[in-house]
């Protein structure tokens, strides 16, 4: 499109305030593993709360959340859905999980677990899950970052290219200043991409129909009405069903508190006082799904049939009439959904790998701080070019993998609830349990035919789960006293 | 409470607003209640942080 040049030059400039914010933070904290992974247990609210908003909201926000709202209607409500409540459970575990934290040296949620269970066994287990799901993760955000770049430059920049650079300023940062570089960019970023949502949610309707509630008229008077009524519709155009879009909720809000990368940042915090408010005020930065809806059904009646349904935004911003600067805003927007998260999950993906995975299995004069920190930084190179070789190179349908990931996710919460509440869970019941859980997660996903009833195969991963934690849990010998009651009494 | 909420936008208790009038603010009911029910939430949370007890130990200690 005409102008596309300037275009690029907004989003080099916003590249460039993104390298510089999230450089110059990681001079400041100290040189150790503490400092790079938990930030010196330092965040204030402001970083913490733009963490945790931002590392959510990733190029799934400019480009799938719209193109949920655009192809399928009400079921986008569902990102809202388990948002409202997916994040309490931490406003309980959070802050034992940072006092426990600030004892024994623990940055992951796996060293937490593994230590309370005694088991080696798990840590790597958690590890592998953990990396597993979020190198896909990456390369989602990869893809999105490279796509909005050539869409807006008609193919100018190519995708590899796109994807590249904007991931290169990503992969400086967090190897220099570790989760302290996450954290300013990302309030950086989170400032910037709430401002563009709200001003493209207000504006495409207005510009479109005259306005929000007279858009939603529009809707309601054709026949893409059904859309507007929950539980909206499924990929297919079908409507859903109450039972998969209740389940799917449940599951979401179950293993929303328990993504590793957010987790984790219970050990960032300052102050047991800095994680609960972070967890009181997340549902504002939920607001931020309210315009990023309005867009997609924006679409709806002005660009019917637009294939496939996540590209609407970046087809209305190419064929509605723009300001270019405006245009430049959005993309630049879209690159800091995309980065926000990737940073965070690279970062995490790295230290997990490392800290709970092959930390474990290195002969005693390697597990110095040192050359853990170095291990880090190399894994977090590394994660980046797999993850760039399957965002560029390879064709595998990654996005199965990530509709599974919450799922797996999900069985977390079990361990993570045993963990702090019963005194009577033992390491293998633990362990059996959070295999059971993986293991019908990934059967019912992979056989989706096999299920009694269309509920989310989580539900299925987590009920042999809690069966299995409970049942081999009594039927073997109880931990320690000490070791269980450090972490009830916590 | 939050339970109570949590039911509030799945099956059952969604189903009663899930249809599309009245309006609320330009917005379908089902949207509107969504929301909503987001914003309650967070006040909900809010009321219990400002009564927790082990806060006020903290901040007397």
């Amino acid at each position: 499109m005409p102008g596309w040049e300037i275009i690029l030059l907004i989003c080099g400039l916003y590249l460039l305030v993104s390298l510089a914010m999230g450089i110059i933070p990681g001079m400041r904290i100290s040189d150790t593993i503490a400092g790079y992974v938990a930030g010196d247990r330092a965040m204030n609210l402001l970083i913490l709360y733009f963490v945790m908003g931002a590392s959510i909201f990733s190029s799934f926000a400019f480009l799938g959340g719209p193109g949920w709202a655009y192809s399928r209607g009400a079921a986008a409500f569902y990102i809202i859905a388990y948002g409202t409540t997916g994040m309490i459970p931490l406003y309980f575990f959070g802050p034992k999980a940072h006092r426990l934290g600030e004892k024994f040296g623990f940055v992951t949620q796996a060293e937490l677990l593994a230590d309370r269970f005694d088991s080696r066994a798990l840590s790597v287990l958690l590890a592998l899950v953990s990396v597993s799901v979020f190198i896909p993760y990456l390369t989602l955000q990869m893809k999105g970052a490279g796509y909005i770049l050539s869409t807006i430059s008609d193919g100018a920049v190519p995708e590899w290219l796109g994807a590249g650079v904007a991931y290169l300023v990503v992969l400086t940062y967090v190897y220099f200043s570790g989760v302290m570089g996450v954290g300013w960019t990302n309030t950086f970023q989170g400032i910037f991409m709430m401002g563009v949502a709200w001003f493209l949610g207000l504006y495409l309707p207005y510009k479109l129909y005259g306005g929000v509630g007279e858009m939603f008229m529009q809707i309601a008077q054709t026949d893409f009405r059904t859309m507007l009524e929950a539980p909206g519709l499924q990929s297919s155009g079908e409507p859903w069903n109450w039972w998969g879009y209740s389940s799917a909720v449940i599951i979401s809000a179950v293993g929303f508190s328990m993504w590793p990368h957010l987790f984790m940042r219970a050990f960032a915090a300052k102050s047991d006082r800095t994680i609960k408010l972070t967890i009181v005020l997340y549902p504002t930065f939920q607001l931020f799904l309210i315009p990023i809806l309005i867009i997609g059904f924006s679409g709806v009646l002005a660009y019917p049939g637009v294939e496939p349904a996540d590209t609407i935004l970046p087809f209305m911003l190419t064929t509605t009439d723009l300001p270019v600067i405006i245009i430049g805003l959005v993309c630049a927007g879209t690159l800091a959904a995309s980065m926000s998260s990737g940073d965070a999950i690279l970062h995490s993906a790295a230290s997990i790998g490392i800290r709970d995975g092959i930390a474990l299995f290195l002969p005693e004069h390697l597990k110095t701080d040192r050359h853990e920190q170095t291990m880090i930084r190399f894994l977090v190179i590394l994660i980046s070019l797999i993850a760039y070789y399957f965002a560029v190179i390879s064709d595998i349908s990654i996005v199965a993998l990530l509709l599974g990931s919450y799922g797996g996710v999900a069985q977390i919460f079990p361990l993570v609830f045993a963990m702090f509440y019963w005194r009577r869970a033992t390491g293998m019941g633990a362990l059996i349990g959070f295999i059971a859980g993986i293991a019908g997660t990934v059967l019912f996903l992979l056989f989706p035919d096999l299920r009694p009833v269309p509920l989310h195969e989580g539900v299925y991963g987590l009920a042999l789960n809690i069966f299995f934690l409970v049942t081999v849990s009594l039927s073997t010998p109880p931990q320690p006293r000490y070791r269980a009651d450090r972490y009830i009494n916590a | 409470m939050l339970g109570i909420i949590q039911l509030c936008v799945i099956w059952p208790v969604y189903t009663w607003f899930s249809g599309i009038h009245p309006m609320i603010l330009g917005l379908p009911l089902s949207f509107a209640w969504i929301i909503a029910m987001l914003l309650s939430a967070f006040f909900l949370l809010l009321w219990y942080y400002l009564s927790d007890p082990q806060r006020r130990q903290s901040e007397e200690t």
